[in-house]
């Protein structure tokens, strides 16, 4: 058995209990997020069913490649985070590839915005920034990329704080001064980075796909 | 809690490969939204890529999220957020589809 008191917080009395209260804390901050998320797409939504060939036309103007590539590394960034915190729960016994997996998952978070810098760099390039110069005529297509250029940015910072957290556990872990097998962060944070790809996994049909079948 | 010493419960592969079928399956259905998103199904094509997410997400709250495991209070929290989003867009698209769009 190890000992566990030097992480444990006011008002809880048990480890358990203090882990289980995280635990449901994250969830419920989740859930919020979820609604801050969905009501960005709901407003989509709306302007969508409002604008139909002008989002098919938006929505061509994307570069799929990408999106795409994006979408599999946020997918694998999940594996490794997965592997992380359940490896932490296990034990100290898996603390190098829980390191490891975490350095791996921050990695992959800063490979998707490099991927993302290089497809905004091409958006502005293309004249896809809703203003006088904007490259397409409808105006449905300029509600299209203002809302392209809101979700994916705040889904941006969101990856951003999801990186400093994962690499902050993985210079700790490395540095011996985070309790693998007992410390709940792992947990935490991963459950947050798997949120921040869910969103992604939304976004990408809303962004990428519409308009490639006409 | 294992210590220091005591042989894990779970070997190092058994994560990877538990994990790595999951991801297996959820790169597959990424290739097959965008597979499908270029076949001419009208509006069902846009169907096909939303359910398909929804599957994709399904996979990772329940399986790399671990809610199948979880305890119901944390399955009540996250239910809570689905039925709020579900309310919001019912309420919404309630009005939204229904408005009647008038000619002059």
């Amino acid at each position: 058995m190890t000992d566990t008191s030097g992480l444990l917080r006011e008002p809880w009395d048990n480890f358990e209990r203090q882990r289980s209260a995280g635990k449901f804390g994250i969830w419920v901050f989740l859930a919020s997020e979820v609604l801050f998320f969905g009501s960005l797409m709901l407003t989509y939504t709306v302007c969508r069913i409002d604008h139909p060939e002008a989002f098919a036309a938006a929505g061509r103007a994307t570069n799929i490649w990408y999106g795409t590539i994006n979408t599999a590394i946020l997918l694998t960034s999940s594996l490794t985070m997965a592997v992380a915190s359940q490896a932490a729960t296990v034990g100290r016994v898996f603390r190098r590839l829980v390191i490891w997996c975490l350095a791996a998952t921050a990695s992959l978070g800063i490979a998707f915005l490099v991927v993302k810098a290089f497809e905004y760099k091409e958006d502005i390039e293309k004249h896809l920034v809703p203003s006088a110069g904007f490259a397409l005529h409808d105006t449905g297509a300029q509600l299209f990329f203002g809302l392209y250029w809101l979700i994916t940015g705040v889904h941006a910072v969101h990856l951003i704080i999801g990186i400093v957290l994962v690499s902050r556990l993985a210079l700790l872990g490395y540095l011996q001064k985070l309790q693998i097998g007992e410390a709940p962060e792992i947990e935490v944070t991963a459950l947050y980075w798997h949120l921040v790809d869910v969103i992604w996994i939304f976004l990408y049909p809303l962004i990428y796909l519409p308009g490639r079948a006409s | 809690m294992s210590g220091e010493n005591a042989a894990p419960r779970v070997s190092a592969r058994q994560l990877w490969r538990r994990n790595g079928l999951i991801w297996a399956a959820l790169l597959s259905l990424l290739f097959l939204s965008l597979g499908l998103a270029y076949v001419p199904m009208g509006r069902m094509t846009m169907v096909a890529g939303i359910v398909i997410a929804f599957v994709k997400s399904s996979l990772v709250i329940l399986l790399f999220m671990e809610l199948v495991k979880s305890k119901p209070l944390v399955r009540l929290a996250a239910f809570a957020g689905v039925v709020c989003l579900a309310a919001l867009f019912a309420l919404t698209l309630a009005d939204v589809l229904t408005r009647i769009t008038t000619t002059q």
